[in-house]
């Protein structure tokens, strides 16, 4: 008989490689030959294909009402632009920038953006310290000095607000595994999952954000941000370490993912807090 | 209707208010509202407190630093704006009193606020000072990054958000958001169909009324949870955590051959008739369901 | 009634990019079903998704002068959905959580409420199973799965790697796996 059988455990590890077709063709014969003899992993991969399959037939739907007279009222001919009239009972002057403004923090190299619920709320609010950068510019022009402006979001090009490539640690590049990356840094969690993939992105530009603008925050308030930044890392690491033992519970992945959601939230709340003078 | 406004004068000279003043101006001035409105107020340190009273008049009365305030009225909103500008650092102590049914809305850096007996609305974020909201009525949101969020005796729905200071919500009818990472979430008298709290190390606990169609949901990492419940509460649990201990008053068992696969330990039960739906989930932390009267002596099967 | 006629869109796009609503609302009414589709989905939630659709029309409209017919209008304005729906998302950060469960996600199937779907092996539909995905998962699933998008074209899309959507889509199937077969 085969003498390198293929255990669950293995089938687990390449079971996304297998979905996506990547798999070299004694490897794909191994997991075959696996998943033919074993019902928990023949179970597993008769489900996903189901799942795929209904997906791939959901129907078109349709809203509960015409929406046209909505979208109308807000194509108006007139030009709103930023600085137009307050909506009434709004902080004028509030420097915490509320969800219906754009802030951009911008650094010497790092610019952190983020930007307004929905475009009508944007546009019927007003910050006087907010300054809007020439229309359609795109991000690539937005202030190089530290301060506050505004640009449009481009649909063009969603990758990355500053224009710049997306971080390397992120982009391995050709002949990463998806779901398994080495992280650049060399640093001692070597995994990388979707949940990174996900958050990876955001979390590194946010952290330089905070260092670029550690002098200009209250040190009280940075000792406390690190502090519970520290404490959800040590939950991130487990959560990781877990996942690892365990590559296919979507509860671990979910623990993961929350601890690594609760990061990003922190240092967002830091990236949009004022400046002490 | 006319407004009224009456600013007292802020030349510099020092004036002794009613009270002995943190800072170098004085302000005492009042303001008539036409309709219940919004009281605005922006400070970067200090403390505000603000009371809900008879009439229509705004009262505003403490001190702040030199040249730092603004002040804007309109004939239903009070603006009021304590901002660092390069002399002051925004730093004010003011108390407040409006009418009742006002809307509150309160920013500050390093500020404490509280907002009581107000019966309105309020929505409060600070950075490195503390919350306390009590009596207020319709929606309240309270955030704060180090210090704590206090809220009691509110009908409405309440989200109060903490890094690293405890959160306590007591005696809310209306849905309740509580999250921190750090701090402490204590929920007790709740009632209310829709929970959600969230913590990373905090300890999560909970005692209130199980809707009959409530949702809760309750997530930590390596916090406890602890959920106080009603015996003859009516609802499907489902617990889960990767290396917590799970302790229940209530009978629990372990769904069979479900977790075969994975290592983590999840128990789906239903007590009484199942319809609200609990979900408790942690990374390490333990998880405690307690049965909350002591008065019912009856066993469960 | 669905019709996709890419010459019929071509002179609506170069009318509405000039100005005319009327145009634009022709446009609107061919592609409305799918964005909607498509917004809801991607949110978990129909009253969202009507709100959503609403915005992604709204930017179409704005930024109708610079479609430069490289592709087709449908393959755009579902891009500017993409967009819309993931920036709502990005900064509802905070907020989006505070939904303890998406709305239900109804029309094809029985409205099923998240929050009070039974786990005892009964099985759950497949859009119920969807609207109780995580945010990121769902996205992902739905983009691939349901609308079709490549994981390249995902990756450009949502900023994020090929190789991170497909972990992502993975780790979504799994989740939708345990949702249904519990």
């Amino acid at each position: 008989m085969n003498e390198d059988n293929m255990t669950c455990a293995e089938a687990d590890g390449i079971l996304l490689e297998y979905f996506e077709g990547a798999l070299d063709g004694p490897s794909r014969q191994r997991f075959e030959q696996h998943a033919s003899s074993c019902a928990r992993c023949s179970g597993l991969i008769r489900d996903v294909n189901d799942i795929t399959a209904q997906a791939a037939a959901l129907p078109v739907m349709a809203p509960s009402r015409d929406l046209w007279q909505g979208i109308e009222a807000r194509i108006q001919p007139a030009v709103v632009s930023i600085g137009a009239a307050r909506s009434a009972g709004g902080l004028s002057r509030g420097w915490i920038a509320a969800a219906a403004s754009v802030l951009i923090v911008a650094t010497a190299s790092v610019t952190y953006f983020a930007t307004s619920r929905s475009i009508a709320a944007r546009v019927a609010d007003s910050r006087p310290a907010v300054s809007r950068s020439a229309p359609e510019a795109g991000v690539g022009t937005a202030a190089a000095e530290p301060g506050v402006a505004y640009a449009e979001p481009d649909e063009n090009n969603l990758v990355d607000e500053t224009g710049a490539a997306v971080p390397a640690a992120a982009r391995s590049g050709a002949g990463a595994r998806a779901g398994t990356t080495t992280l650049a840094s060399g640093s001692a969690q070597p995994l990388v999952t979707a949940a990174d993939m996900e958050y990876g992105d955001e979390i590194q530009r946010l952290q330089a954000v905070l260092a670029s603008r550690r002098q200009q925050l209250d040190p009280t308030t940075v000792q406390v941000v690190e502090d519970n930044l520290k404490l959800i890392e040590t939950a991130v690491a487990q959560a990781r370490a877990a996942l690892k033992g365990d590559p296919a519970s979507g509860f671990l992945a979910d623990k993961l993912s929350n601890v690594l959601e609760k990061k990003v939230e922190l240092l967002r709340t830091v990236a949009l807090l004022p400046s002490r003078s | 209707m006319l407004l009224l406004c009456a600013l007292a004068s802020t030349t510099g000279a020092q004036q002794t208010g009613f009270r002995a003043d943190r800072y170098e101006e004085a302000v005492d001035t009042a303001v008539t509202l036409d309709r219940p409105g919004t009281v605005s107020l922006s400070i970067f340190s200090g403390r505000v407190d603000v009371r809900g009273g008879s009439g229509s008049q705004v009262r505003v009365r403490g001190s702040t630093e030199r040249g730092g305030l603004s002040f804007d009225a309109s004939a239903s909103s009070v603006r009021i704006s304590v901002e660092p500008d390069g002399r002051s650092r925004g730093g004010a102590e003011l108390s407040i009193i409006v009418p009742t049914g006002t809307r509150v809305v309160i920013e500050g850096q390093s500020a404490s606020a509280s907002v009581l007996g107000v019966r309105g609305e309020v929505a409060v974020e600070t950075v490195s000072g503390s919350v306390q909201v009590e009596d207020a009525v319709g929606k309240v949101k309270a955030e704060t990054v180090s210090g704590s969020v206090l809220i009691s005796r509110v009908v409405g729905d309440v989200i109060a958000e903490a890094v690293s200071g405890r959160v306590e919500i007591t005696n809310v009818t209306g849905d309740i958001d509580g999250e921190s990472v750090s701090g402490r979430i204590t929920i007790t008298g709740a009632k209310s169909k829709l929970v959600r709290a969230e913590s990373v190390n905090g300890r999560l606990a909970y005692s209130g009324t199980i809707e009959p169609t409530g949702t809760y949901k309750f997530t930590s990492h390596s916090g406890t949870l602890t959920l106080a419940l009603p015996s003859d509460v009516g609802a499907t649990f489902s617990l889960e955590t990767f290396s917590g201990n799970v302790d229940s008053d209530f009978p629990v068992t372990l769904q069979s051959g479900s977790n075969a696969r994975h290592h983590d330990n999840r128990f789906d039960f239903k007590i009484g008739n199942g319809r609200a739906r609990i979900f408790a989930e942690t990374f390490s932390g333990d998880i405690r369901i307690q049965r909350g009267s002591s008065r019912d002596n009856e066993e469960q099967e | 009634m669905e019709s996709y006629g890419p010459a019929d869109d071509s002179a609506d796009v170069t009318l509405a990019a000039s100005g005319d609503r009327r145009a634009f609302e022709r446009l609107y009414r061919t592609h409305l079903n799918r964005v909607f589709t498509l917004c809801t989905r991607m949110c978990g939630s129909r009253v969202r998704g009507e709100e959503l659709t609403q915005d992604v029309f709204v930017r179409a409209w704005e930024k109708l002068p610079q479609f430069r017919g490289e592709s087709a209008f449908s393959t755009w304005i579902h891009r500017v959905a993409v967009n819309i729906v993931l920036t709502d998302r990005k900064n509802e950060g905070r907020n989006r959580k505070r939904m303890l469960q998406d709305e239900p996600e109804s029309g094809e199937a029985p409205v099923e409420r998240a929050g009070t779907t039974p786990r005892y092996g009964d099985r759950m539909d497949i859009s119920a199973a969807m609207s109780k995905l995580p945010p990121g998962a769902k996205q992902i699933f739905v983009l691939h799965d349901v609308e079709g998008y490549k994981h390249e074209e995902i990756a450009q899309m949502c900023g994020i790697t090929a190789g991170g959507s497909k972990a992502q889509l993975h780790r979504a199937r799994l989740l939708m796996r345990e949702a249904l077969t519990r």
